[in-house]
């Protein structure tokens, strides 16, 4: 529908079909349309109050729309609630790092993964063989993916100990656990470093080879130009671009919508 | 001497009852971030319904109530656990909607209406006069009446292993992860795709069937059921107990649990009159009053335990 | 009993009721927790007043008046001394430390006054009549006057004197309220000698329809939440006007349902409205 697709073959993972969030008088979200292909990165930017976080929200089932509807791999997802979407293969993160603050950063890892047999209480009295494979699959990822992200460390450390940096990382990584096939990330380069940057890409364009489809918001534009194949800019609720990188960059409308508000304050 | 002996006898076995009510607030709340104020309601339901079950069919003699199934007590035991877990179940729908100060109310209430019920509704619980005579368990067991009351105690020491060691178990596993999680964020909870409000249930009617059994062991206990036995008192005994042992873990809910009961008890030591008894009654609220009062203001996280020990899976290598 | 009987000892009911929930609505507003101790506060109330009038041999008006200044006093001196130092910690460390208050109070009662019921034995009372039936006493109109006065008095309050004006301040924000220079300290400490002394009055008033008891703060704190997440927690109108719906409510429904479940249906109310509008009729306040 909006020609971001060069090989037509390719699914769509996720579609937004004019999706309104509307209250009190004001327009969060005004009739926002777009789609994210399956192995895609694709970005969200737009200025502060644009509403992109809000727009996540939206998709993840945090808050619900007013109007328009959410389809996940040809699923219209719109109704269900949140953690039915984390079941189905979309995952995402938030503007702020949160975590459980009291379990250790391996709970945290450990708490993702989808339907352990453990979780349920016959499961956890009985604790088949099953579960116990599980559960120690489970731990080796968890582990390895703790080495990876240089927090192996951390691993018995609780997570309300650690510094806003660290929590960031280990919330990344328990949606990682999760398996899934959407990732929603919010704001993932914030406050980290730039040369950390470079191996986040790194790291994100990886995720992606293994068959994770990504949705990402930040502001670091340098960030976003080097990990987008293509992206949507918001401003006011609204789509008011799209397109490669490069090309959204030079978009006057993209230019006017940053510029836009610190012009008006001029202004006044 | 024996009587001292039978005294303590009989305190550890209120030390046992309320530690299993002690273990399922902490289950509750320790463990799953849930604020119950109506644990005596899932106790008198367990209660009344053991009571209602394992009496003796009226008629046969000069009892006054109108319901009584004579079946064997350990049908009794069972159906007080499970009517507690409908009950909470039922609690629960609308209850665990809510959060903090609103849930607290909300069970509060819950449990004053069962109170209410139980004076009340004479056709069901013989109202303010009660049950008395009930069947106790393992009687047979022994022939003189003073050797009963180690047996009971049995029973009871019995009971509070496996329901120690059931929710333990449930604890170190993901089950019991998956609670702290949504007790820590409910939020993140949902973002890792967990169904929150369900395991906020299980959670609710797993600690009401364990108080239920408790109320039923009580009335096992004592042989007769009246209403002004389920004051709010017996909630607010394990809430200061649970703070006391340090709310968590569920060695911290027993130790509680028989500090503040032994303490409770031994007061009656020095009870030399009626009218004694009712300065000293009150006299025990005001310290559990003052005992609530101060653990907050100067250890609002437990006297005895720090959160740090074994509940947190520590990972080696 | 007829309607208008059945009314009139509604709004009874329902004005006594308002004296109780508005301080505890207020302090609520102010410091953001369920102070559960002040359905202890009433029952002081009512217990200083029997003393005040049976037992020292007060005139009426005036044991009134000691005993809402000895529960203004002992409710400031629990902010002061027991919730104060504490705040920090949160409204559900507030809320418990309440409760355990409130096991002091109560505890406390039993043992100066015992545990028999205390009865105010107010003599003959000029009875408002119309045709056969007697439809109130002379007490119950004052009592309707009285709250109606309360109402007046501290609406005058809230919007005319800088207390007031700082109150409502405190309620919505307080670090907003600290910044532009409102004394919370001060602030707090009126409000809980205004709340408590009403709670007081409440007492007195209750107890004059009959008697004392030791369990009443227990029961009329559970009404208080009833009224109040009724009205809304954050609001006081809102409260006053839930005191009034609860009171004449329960009255009413002893009509159809059995006379001791009146407290029930104040919980059936609790619940209904949590479920269906957590934050009460005019909203405001919830915690979460």
């Amino acid at each position: 529908m909006n020609g971001n697709t060069q090989d037509k073959k390719t699914r769509t993972m996720l579609e937004t079909r004019d999706v309104a969030l509307h209250f009190g008088g004001v327009k969060a979200v005004d009739g926002v349309s777009l789609e994210v292909p399956e192995g895609g990165i694709i970005g969200l930017i737009g200025p502060n109050g644009a509403g992109k976080t809000t727009l996540f929200n939206v998709v993840a089932g945090f808050l619900e729309s007013t109007g328009g509807s959410v389809i996940f791999d040809d699923e219209d997802i719109t109704d269900l609630p949140a953690w039915a979407r984390v079941r189905k293969g979309v995952a995402r993160t938030f503007q702020t790092p949160h975590g459980f603050p009291e379990l250790t950063v391996y709970e945290n890892l450990m708490v993702a993964p989808i339907d352990q047999e453990g979780e349920r209480i016959r499961g956890s009295l009985l604790w088949r063989r099953n579960a116990v494979e599980r559960e120690r699959r489970e731990r080796e990822r968890a582990l390895e993916l703790l080495e990876k992200l240089d927090l192996y460390e951390y691993r018995n450390t609780m997570v309300c100990n650690l510094a806003a940096g660290d929590a960031r990382v280990v919330e990344f990584a328990r949606q990682v656990m999760l398996n899934p096939q959407l990732l929603l990330l919010d704001e993932p380069a914030a406050g980290i470093n730039p040369q950390i940057s470079d191996s986040l890409v790194e790291l994100l364009r990886e995720l992606r080879d293994g068959g994770l489809t990504l949705l990402v918001i930040d502001h670091n534009l340098g960030f976003m130009m080097e990990l987008c194949d293509f992206m949507y800019v918001m401003s006011a609720g609204k789509v008011i671009a799209q397109g490669k990188p490069a090309e959204v960059a030079k978009d006057p409308n993209v230019i006017e919508a940053y510029l836009g508000a610190s012009h008006e304050s001029t202004r006044a | 001497m024996s009587s001292y002996l039978l005294f303590a006898v009989g305190i550890l076995i209120l030390i046992g009852i309320y530690a299993l009510l002690t273990m399922s607030l902490n289950l509750k709340f320790g463990v799953t971030g849930l604020i119950d104020l109506g644990l005596v309601g899932y106790f008198a339901v367990g209660a009344y319904t053991y009571a209602l079950f394992t009496a003796s069919p009226p008629g046969t003699g000069v009892e006054s109530y109108n319901i009584g199934l004579g079946l064997p007590l350990w049908v009794g035991f069972i159906a007080a656990a499970l009517a507690a877990g409908l009950f909470s179940f039922l609690v629960g729908l609308p209850a665990l909607r809510l959060r903090g100060e609103y849930l607290a109310i909300a069970t509060y209430a819950a449990a004053e209406v069962v109170k209410a019920v139980a004076s009340n509704e004479e056709w069901l619980t013989n109202g303010v006069v009660g049950y008395s005579g009930l069947p106790q368990p393992m009687r047979g067991a022994v022939e003189a009446g003073n050797s009963y009351q180690y047996v009971f105690l049995a029973i009871v020491v019995v009971s509070v292993v496996v329901v120690y060691w059931l929710l333990r178990r449930m604890q170190v596993r993901p089950f019991g992860r998956a609670l702290r999680a949504v007790r820590e964020s409910e939020e993140v909870a949902l973002s890792v795709g967990k169904n929150v409000a369900r395991y906020r249930m299980k959670a609710f009617v797993i600690g009401g069937m364990i108080a239920g059994f408790a109320g039923a062991l009580y009335i096992g206990y004592t042989t007769l059921i009246v209403p002004t036995m389920f004051a709010a008192e017996v909630t607010w005994t394990a809430w200061i107990a649970l703070v006391i042992g340090g709310s968590g873990n569920y060695r911290g809910a027993i130790l509680g649990t028989a500090i503040l009961l032994s303490a409770q008890e031994l007061t009656r030591f020095f009870q030399a009159s009626a009218d004694m008894a009712s300065l000293l009654a009150a006299s025990r609220f005001v310290a559990m009053g003052l005992l609530l009062v101060v653990i907050i203001r100067f250890r609002p996280r437990g006297i005895l335990t720090e959160k740090t020990e074994s509940d947190i899976a520590l990972v080696g290598d | 009993m007829g309607v208008v009987e059945t009314l009139i000892f509604g709004l009874v009911t329902g004005s006594i009721l308002l004296l109780g929930t508005v301080g505890f609505s207020m302090i609520r507003r102010v410091d953001n927790f369920l102070n559960i101790a002040h359905g202890q506060m009433v029952a002081l109330g009512g217990y200083f007043g029997y003393t005040f009038y049976q037992q020292v041999g007060l005139n009426f008006a005036v044991a009134t008046i000691a005993a809402m200044v000895v529960t203004g006093v002992i409710g400031w001196l629990s902010y002061k001394v027991v919730f104060g130092p504490i705040r920090e910690h949160g409204p559900l460390y507030l809320l418990f430390t309440s409760v355990g208050l409130s096991f002091i109070f109560h505890g406390l009662i039993e043992m100066v006054w015992g545990t028999t019921p205390k009865a105010f034995r107010l003599g003959q009372m000029f009875m408002l009549e119309a045709g056969d039936s007697v439809l109130a006493s002379s007490l119950e109109l004052w009592i309707i006057g009285v709250a109606l006065a309360a109402v007046v008095v501290l609406h005058l309050l809230m919007t005319r004197t800088r207390t007031g004006i700082s109150i409502r301040a405190m309620s919505s924000d307080v670090n907003l309220a600290r910044v532009r220079g409102i004394n919370i300290e001060k602030v707090s400490g009126i409000v809980w000698i205004v709340g408590s002394s009403l709670a007081g009055l409440a007492g007195v008033l209750m107890g004059a329809q009959g008697t004392v008891f030791s369990d009443m703060g227990w029961s009329i704190i559970l009404v208080i939440l009833s009224a109040s997440v009724l009205g809304g927690l954050g609001s006081i109108y809102g409260v006053m006007l839930g005191a009034m719906v609860i009171g004449i409510g329960m009255d009413f429904s002893v009509q159809f349902i059995n006379p001791a479940y009146r407290y029930s249906v104040a919980f059936a109310v609790i619940m209904i409205v949590l479920i269906v509008r957590p934050q009460g009729i005019f909203g405001g306040g919830t915690s979460e």
